[in-house]
């Protein structure tokens, strides 16, 4: 498919997932973000949000048509185990989403409130349509593609007071889905005083190689006064995934945010992440790791609105970027007039492991307000040579010290996970993707053999 | 155990060692002392294999090996080590962990089997004692935030755990006081031992009073120019380097 034919075949696709739909309740806002889709131009590079991607890939497959769940296939049957040592400790509710479709099968709800569109009530429908109009997607045909495809969602609702709700969202991409469109909607609405804890993880299971599925999602997240949200987003697709996701939230007064990104490179992963401040006193905590190898892509944009004074946002992204790979890392902070006495730092440190390894890092702070403190930073910097030589006269290969030096660069951030199981799960499939043969994970430990 | 024959080496097409000559036998203490830039740093650099140091002639010979034909981490397999001046901070990588990748590697070199973690971390607190090195340092990144003496407590901890053959203390003595002197030289004289050597280096006399070296040798302009025992550090202390300078 040429990238010529991507809005019309995305247009066709959306006027018949619309004609086939049983939402009707969702009709109004498809055609809605149907008729921004009509308006959008794919992008070019002079379009500075994809400025770096590769969309050409695009060219290479023919995706338009929407991916259905195979219900015979293998992981309709499997154990969906959760990331070890986990389980023990909460009452957790598990949400499957297979090729972007919500798996009730597979999907374990006995604690939460999680609604699929299809059974919304009237309250929550209304409650949904807010949520998916919060944001303007217009500067995003990928984006505008998803919400036009919208039919497959679901809605978490965490009550007021709730002490400690834990939840976990697989998504699976099975073999079936190669060469189709998945989109999917993930709203969660924390009610005051709440604390939830959400673990968003997405798989892809054998995909033949050079093949793959056109993943979009959103997630949009509301957290209310005095809640604590914790939000891990894993993007651990094969390498042939084209992923464009966009995660929003919006912080209400006290509300606390502390967010962990991981992504394994694809041939093009692309996440918008957006927060806005939009209660006093808001805090947003955002860590991110990134490894790409081979050809991949990985880019990260993120914007932080803060909207009203007194708000924190700490973010801090690294990236380990090896052969021929590419990392974008675009981070915004825009305070606005009103928004005093905000606190803003944003680091971004790339590691560049070898010679065709490039990143594009790009931190921008846009103030209009004049009682404010704000840091930002970016470096980009090879294997430092102390270090490595320091291993070495210590009796450490070459390709072991390398290893342990990036193992190190990335555990300065797993280190301050709140949920160290994740930490733990996380290190081997990051460094698997280094190298594999060398490799020996003990207890979070990376060892040569 | 070491033997250097007319060793010229450099940094940058600059020359800095100019036919160095020097033997340690098995069980010796040697210091080598001598005036800044007279290339006493350059010659553990060098001997340890770092990057950048090249050899331009002579040869050295670690127990009987070329030692040039080695890489860095075979060198210290074969139970050389540099305690080095400025030791690297590697944040996010425990000290055990370090100590353990370090200890392993060198044991699978010798076709040893290799040890688990509950085993280092015995050793490796046997070995902060011997140092007087706080334990929970280990635990923390790689030299992260230590202060100097804690850095070089560190370097002698790993001395004493490794257990090497020949053992390189490049300015140890500087940056710690007079308490930490004698807890880091008591930890190099508790691993004195008949089949191991040491190469001191070192610009004051004051480490040699609790290290009592075998030989003495004075490094001036990339070559020893006069060597002596223990009595020549403290005959360089009251006249200094100039006297050396002037009288060769």
């Amino acid at each position: 498919m040429s990238r010529d034919n991507f809005i019309p075949s995305a247009l066709a696709l959306a006027k018949e997932l619309d004609k086939n739909s049983k939402l009707s309740w969702l009709g109004d806002y498809r055609k809605e973000q149907t008729g921004l889709l009509n308006k959008a131009q794919f992008p070019s590079q002079k379009v500075e949000h994809f400025k770096y991607n590769r969309l050409d890939i695009i060219d290479v497959y023919d995706f338009f048509q929407l991916a259905k769940i195979d219900s015979q296939s293998e992981e309709m049957t499997l154990d969906m185990r959760l990331i070890e040592n986990l389980e023990a400790d909460y009452e957790i509710d598990r949400i499957v989403f297979v090729n972007g479709e919500f798996c009730k099968s597979l999907s374990q709800i006995c604690f939460h409130h999680i609604t699929p569109f299809s059974k919304a009530n009237s309250e929550q429908q209304e409650k949904t349509l807010i949520m998916l109009r919060q944001q303007d997607l217009q500067y995003n045909p990928f984006a505008l593609l998803n919400s036009a495809l919208c039919e497959n969602g679901i809605l978490v609702e965490v009550d007021e007071n709730s002490p400690d709700a834990l939840i976990e969202v697989l998504m699976i991409y099975q073999p079936c889905a190669v060469n189709t469109i998945s989109a999917s909607h993930i709203l969660f609405d924390i009610a005051d005083n709440a604390k939830a804890t959400v673990i968003s993880r997405a798989i892809s299971r054998d995909v033949k190689q050079e093949q793959t599925v056109l993943t979009t999602t959103r997630s949009i997240i509301n957290v209310g006064e005095n809640s604590d949200f914790t939000h891990y987003s894993l993007q651990l697709e094969n390498a042939h995934s084209l992923h464009f996701g966009t995660i929003e939230y919006n912080l209400h007064s006290k509300a606390k945010l502390d967010a962990f990104y991981a992504a394994t490179g694809s041939n093009l992963k692309k996440m918008d992440i957006q927060v806005n401040h939009s209660g006093e006193y808001s805090y947003a905590g955002l860590d991110g790791l990134y490894v790409a190898t081979d050809n991949q892509q990985i880019d990260y944009h993120t914007t932080i609105n803060h909207l009203l004074p007194n708000g924190t946002t700490n973010e801090n992204f690294r990236g380990i970027i090896n052969g021929n790979a590419e990392g974008v890392f675009n981070g915004r902070i825009h305070i606005y007039k009103d928004a005093q006495k905000t606190l803003a730092e944003l680091s971004n440190k790339n590691l560049l492991m070898s010679e065709g390894a490039v990143v594009h890092t790009k931190p921008e702070l846009e103030i209009y307000a004049d009682d404010v403190i704000c840091a930002h930073g970016a470096t980009v910097s090879c294997m430092d040579d102390e270090s490595m030589y320091y291993l070495q006269a210590r009796g450490i290969g070459k390709k072991e010290a390398e290893l342990m030096l990036s193992l190190g660069f990335i555990n300065e951030l797993l280190a301050d996970l709140p949920h160290q199981e994740i930490a733990e799960y996380i290190r081997p499939v990051l460094f698997s993707r280094f190298d594999n043969s060398c490799l020996v994970v003990d207890g979070g430990n990376v060892l040569g053999e | 155990m070491l033997e250097i024959k007319n060793l010229v080496a450099s940094i940058e097409e600059k020359t800095i060692l100019k036919k160095l000559n020097l033997t340690v036998k098995a069980g010796e203490v040697h210091a080598i002392m001598g005036p800044n830039g007279a290339g006493k740093s350059t010659l553990g650099n060098v001997l340890s294999g770092r990057d950048g140091y090249e050899v331009d002639s002579g040869e050295v010979l670690f127990e009987g090996q070329n030692l040039f034909e080695l890489e860095p981490e075979e060198r210290a397999c074969e139970g050389l080590f540099l305690a080095f001046q400025y030791p690297a901070e590697i944040p996010g990588i425990s000290n055990l962990d370090f100590l353990r990748a370090s200890y392993n590697s060198i044991r699978r070199y010798r076709g040893e089997a290799e040890i688990n973690q509950v085993e280092l971390l015995k050793l490796a607190r046997e070995a902060c004692k011997k140092v007087g090195m706080k334990e929970d340092l280990l635990k923390r990144g790689v030299n992260e935030g230590f202060s100097g003496g804690e850095k070089k407590r560190n370097e002698i901890m790993q001395m004493a755990l490794l257990r090497p053959k020949l053992c390189i203390l490049d300015e140890t003595d500087s940056g710690l006081d007079i308490d930490a002197l004698q807890i880091v030289a008591a930890g190099v004289n508790n691993l004195r031992s008949q089949d191991r050597s040491f190469i001191i280096i070192t610009h004051y006399q004051r480490l040699l009073n609790y290290i009592v070296p075998n030989y003495v040798h004075i490094l001036s302009d990339g070559e020893i120019v006069k060597s002596g025992d223990k009595t020549l550090a403290l005959e360089l202390e009251e006249k200094g380097y100039q006297w050396i300078i002037e009288n060769r």
